[in-house]
């Protein structure tokens, strides 16, 4: 009995349920055959664009503070971890402008508007005014000033001297954006730091998904999120999801121009080949709507052949044939001589390991090691299965082989 | 608790442990201060303070 079945599209293997599809190719919207060429990072000046080719977004059109926003680009509203807000999704700008938030102690100019509240100096010989305020050191909340004085020797914190300080917790609010704020306005930072407003000003950021951004955003693309990240050292390599570029397919041949940019849905689609490869295990289905080529091939599940771009790929993939219409998947040796090493290099072969966790074997790559390698895990000849991925830097994982990952896609053999 | 103090303009971002253990990364505002539980001080913090990014409080005096 065959060990697999096909459709003359799609061969599935019926002991592991993994399915191989006949030509990966077609995976652009509205395209037949293969992917076209990259021609790199988009710009107004660059030539001809061709149908099916891809360019690229750069990393930096983020959504950032400060950062003033040209109308018709396309921007990264990235998650972020610091400060709260971002959604990883790409989003048009609609109308350009410059942000002028400035959020007291991380926005750049803040100190323009704001003016950080000391702690109490604890000194001699100090001069204090009613108003004044100061932080105190016992239970660092906010004090102000009721009475004028002059500290003489060690002080008594403000909040042990109720004759010249009274407790100011009561004015602090938090900052927000989209806000008028007035002078002598005293904010209390999640950090635990004070500021009075010494410049009246009005602040935003118009940060998508928000109301001031109303009318400033549209939503472009998915990205890549939300990522949750748990690993620090993560954020300090290349491929860390929310910084690839994004990458954008030639909808039409047009000679490029500056209101023919990524923002325009006419001359350009999101292309995603790393949707699943960057994604844990159980995102696998998350391919954008619009990329159904294979999604009838077993009731919208989530098998899905996104990587057939890539002549290394397609020979790893290659099915091997075994006669009477049965084909079986490469093992590890089989596939390791179908790669050309002169552009991939063997990284490492983790024997013992089995199951390899991607994430886990970059973390013990440095960034130096910025070249493109093959990381492997193999299981011996023993196994018809293997680990393995393409490690791309600056693209990071571009692609992965193996059990942890139940997605496949590949060439039938002629 | 440590108080460490920020006597830059811009903030200063760094992964302290949370009460968990885990790394987090953390703000410290420009011309701003933060309350470091014990537990927290982790390696770049202690660079940052040995850099001199960051400075430590002196105690309250008596």
């Amino acid at each position: 009995m065959a060990r697999h079945e096909t459709d003359d599209n799609i061969i599935t293997d019926k002991a592991t349920g993994l399915q191989w599809v006949k030509n990966p190719r077609l995976i652009l919207p509205g395209f037949t055959g293969s992917l076209g060429v990259s021609q790199g990072f988009w710009s107004p000046t660059a030539g001809t664009y061709t149908a099916r080719n891809l360019v690229m977004v750069s990393s930096s059109q983020q959504f950032a503070r400060g950062q003033a926003m040209a109308e018709g680009a396309v921007y990264l509203h990235a998650f972020d971890e610091y400060l709260g807000g971002g959604d990883s999704t790409w989003y048009k700008c609609l109308q350009g402008y410059t942000p002028n938030a400035r959020q007291p102690g991380v926005d750049a100019g803040w100190a323009s508007y704001w003016a950080a509240v000391d702690f109490f100096e604890g000194q001699e010989n100090i001069t204090y005014s009613a108003g004044n305020l100061r932080v105190s050191w016992m239970d660092f909340n906010l004090y102000i000033c009721i009475s004028g004085y002059t500290t003489g020797e060690n002080p008594d914190d403000p909040s042990v001297d109720t004759t010249h300080w009274a407790s100011a917790m009561s004015s602090v609010v938090e900052w927000e954006e989209d806000q008028d704020w007035s002078v002598n306005d005293v904010v209390g930072s999640e950090f635990g730091s004070f500021y009075r407003c010494t410049t009246a000003h009005t602040g935003t950021y118009r940060r998508p998904g928000t109301a001031a951004a109303e009318g400033y955003w549209q939503v472009f693309a998915k990205g890549y999120g939300p990522i949750t990240i748990t690993n620090p050292q993560w954020n300090w390599y290349t491929n860390d999801p929310r910084y690839l570029p994004l990458y954008l397919y030639c909808k039409q041949t047009h000679t490029a121009a500056s209101d023919k940019g990524p923002g325009n849905a006419t001359y350009w689609g999101v292309y995603d080949p790393f949707w699943w490869v960057v994604c844990p295990p159980d995102w696998y289905n998350l391919v954008p709507p619009g990329w159904n080529a294979y999604n009838a091939m077993d009731g919208g599940e989530s098998f899905w052949a996104l990587f057939g771009h890539n002549a290394t790929l397609d020979a790893m993939n290659a099915l091997v044939y075994e006669g009477n219409d049965d084909w079986r998947m490469p093992n590890a040796l089989e596939a390791l001589t179908r790669v050309s090493f002169e552009t991939w290099t063997l990284f490492d072969d983790h024997q013992d390991e089995g199951v390899v966790n991607p994430t886990a074997v970059i973390s013990t790559m440095g960034p130096e090691q910025a070249t493109q390698r093959l990381v492997v895990s193999g299981n011996g000849s023993a196994m018809p299965y293997y680990d393995a991925m393409l490690y791309n830097p600056p693209y990071g994982v571009q692609a992965t082989f193996g059990i942890p990952y139940p997605v496949r896609g590949g060439v039938l053999p002629q | 608790m440590k108080i460490v103090m920020n006597d830059s303009l811009e903030p200063v971002r760094l992964h302290l442990k949370d009460a968990a253990g885990k790394l987090v990364k953390v703000i410290i505002p420009g011309k701003g201060w933060r309350k470091v539980e014990e537990a927290q001080m982790t390696p770049a913090l202690d660079a940052a303070l040995a850099a001199g990014t960051l400075t430590r409080l002196p105690p309250r005096q008596a």
